[in-house]
């Protein structure tokens, strides 16, 4: 017996739809199509927390931001840092794995402080290397920073940096932007940060992560960029053009068929519902 | 661009696309990639973990005459007996230090973070949000709560409540996997745009 053409819509083969998906995503990877954006609140709040610390602020960074997930940041990270150069504030970086510290160096490498924003290594930020003890690291660089690391993150005494006589603990930080690749990141965060030592927290996290972290907007959490779609939100916000627009471009359009696929195979579900009852009718 | 970056963007390429050919079946090229991939991150962990913990907690500080941090070190150390199995019990010392100073930093803001802090920030989210967000985080938050209500029949008043819970609850897991799939193509989108960049359209001269 043939099938109907509701039983065809539902059993379409999946491999159509990854082969329908990635041809898709090529578009936009060999032509960049500059597809609207619209700004979503927790990215305004983001950017306006950053722009409006106090001068002299001093920001710490804690970059999880994992190399197997890096498209994922990378549009957020380049964007929050160069957005950070372009303030005069200072930035803390530290690592809670053991990715994060070569993370931060490769975007510092991509960005060059120095020449593009005027930024002394040591006055103006400083890069501290792997921190290990997770939860314990976090709540030890809250009470003492001086007692977690003698040496940054390449391999030079810390003592000679101005920056780190700023660096005493929770509060020589005006804010804690923290980066992971744990959807239960920002609970750990507001134990050690907020709910001790009352400092609010920005998250920068994958895409499937927002719903567990958004719950925290705006009072303790004031902003977040989560995947490749905050990051160019905030590249366009900031007016630091990245990678971003590219990636989320590709990703929204090889989304396309998953939704055109939902929607027919729920026509095929329906119509095939339909279609039995009728002929249960018809027997009757 | 250089020889070298070209080359690194063919052993991206290669490596990438043997992790992929899993999709197939497993294969001799798969396990080769994965081989290199978990022995590379070892390496590199433990390099950077000695490098941190060991140099950068302990002998740096003893040089500089933090003489105390030999006790942790010590510790630390006895963590390795768990190799013998005579002196096995010697590790439980370390270990459970660990387990009761992570207890202790974890539970002690657990309660006021998790539970006080999201009951005043639900309580007070409209002064804060605009009212028709604040009406739905409200509903869902009553009909979700009352769909775990499990020593209570769900009939009634309760049962459509416990009803739309349900149905807020999978709007919210749809959107956790709406998230997942995102993620998932943001990674293969950044592994084309680097096949693109790095690898292909070099050698095509552009």
């Amino acid at each position: 017996m043939s099938k109907s053409i509701y039983e065809k819509l539902r059993t379409i083969p999946d491999g159509y739809l990854a082969l329908l998906s990635f041809l898709c995503m090529l578009i936009p990877i060999l032509h960049p199509l500059g597809m609207p954006l619209t700004i979503s609140e927790t990215t305004k709040g983001f950017y306006n927390t950053l722009v409006n610390l106090p001068e002299g602020s001093i920001v710490m960074v804690e970059g999880a931001g994992s190399l197997s997930n890096w498209d994922e940041f990378e549009a957020s990270m380049l964007a929050t840092y160069k957005l950070l150069f372009s303030l005069p504030v200072k930035i803390l970086s530290w690592g809670p794995n053991t990715d994060g510290p070569i993370i931060t160096d490769m975007l510092m490498k991509k960005i060059e402080p120095e020449k593009n924003f005027g930024k002394v290594y040591g006055r103006d930020y400083l890069i501290l290397g792997y921190i290990p003890g997770g939860e314990m690291a976090i709540a030890a660089i809250a009470a003492d920073t001086h007692g977690v690391a003698t040496k940054d993150f390449y391999g030079n005494d810390l003592s000679q940096y101005p920056l780190w006589d700023e660096c005493r603990n929770a509060d020589s930080y005006a804010i804690i932007i923290s980066t992971s690749t744990s959807c239960l990141n920002m609970d750990m965060q507001v134990r050690q940060w907020y709910s001790i030592h009352g400092k609010k927290i920005l998250e920068i996290n994958m895409a499937c992560c927002s719903p567990m972290s958004v719950v925290y907007f705006p009072d303790i959490m004031p902003g977040g960029l989560w995947g490749a779609k905050g990051g160019t939100e905030l590249e366009v916000l900031s007016g630091f053009p990245g990678p971003g627009a590219r990636l989320s471009d590709a990703s929204n359009l090889g989304v396309m068929p998953f939704l055109l696929f939902l929607v027919l195979a729920n026509i095929g579900y329906l119509g095939s519902k339909y279609a039995s009852k009728e002929k249960e009718e018809i027997a009757r | 661009m250089t020889l070298s970056e070209l080359a690194a963007g063919w052993f991206y390429l290669f490596f990438s696309f043997a992790i992929l050919t899993y999709l197939w079946k497993l294969n001799p090229l798969y396990r080769i990639a994965e081989a290199f991939s978990v022995g590379g991150l070892l390496a590199h962990s433990l390099i950077v973990t000695y490098g941190a913990t060991f140099e950068n907690l302990c002998i740096f500080p003893i040089k500089a005459g933090q003489w105390q941090r030999i006790i942790p070190m010590i510790f630390g150390f006895m963590v390795f007996f768990r190799l013998t199995r005579r002196y096995a019990w010697i590790a439980r010392y370390p270990t459970c230090i660990l387990a009761g100073v992570g207890t202790g930093v974890l539970f002690g803001a657990t309660f006021d973070a998790q539970i006080l802090k999201q009951i005043g920030m639900t309580a007070t989210m409209f002064q804060k949000i605009d009212i028709f967000s604040a009406i739905i985080t409200l509903i869902s938050v009553v009909t979700v709560l009352s769909y775990f209500i499990y020593t209570h029949e769900h009939r009634g008043p309760l049962g459509i409540s416990a009803r739309i819970g349900r149905v807020i609850a999978m709007f919210s897991f749809g959107m956790n996997f709406a998230g997942e799939l995102i993620w998932y193509l943001t990674l293969v989108v950044g592994i084309l745009t680097r096949w693109f960049d790095n690898a292909i359209m070099p050698l095509l001269g552009k």
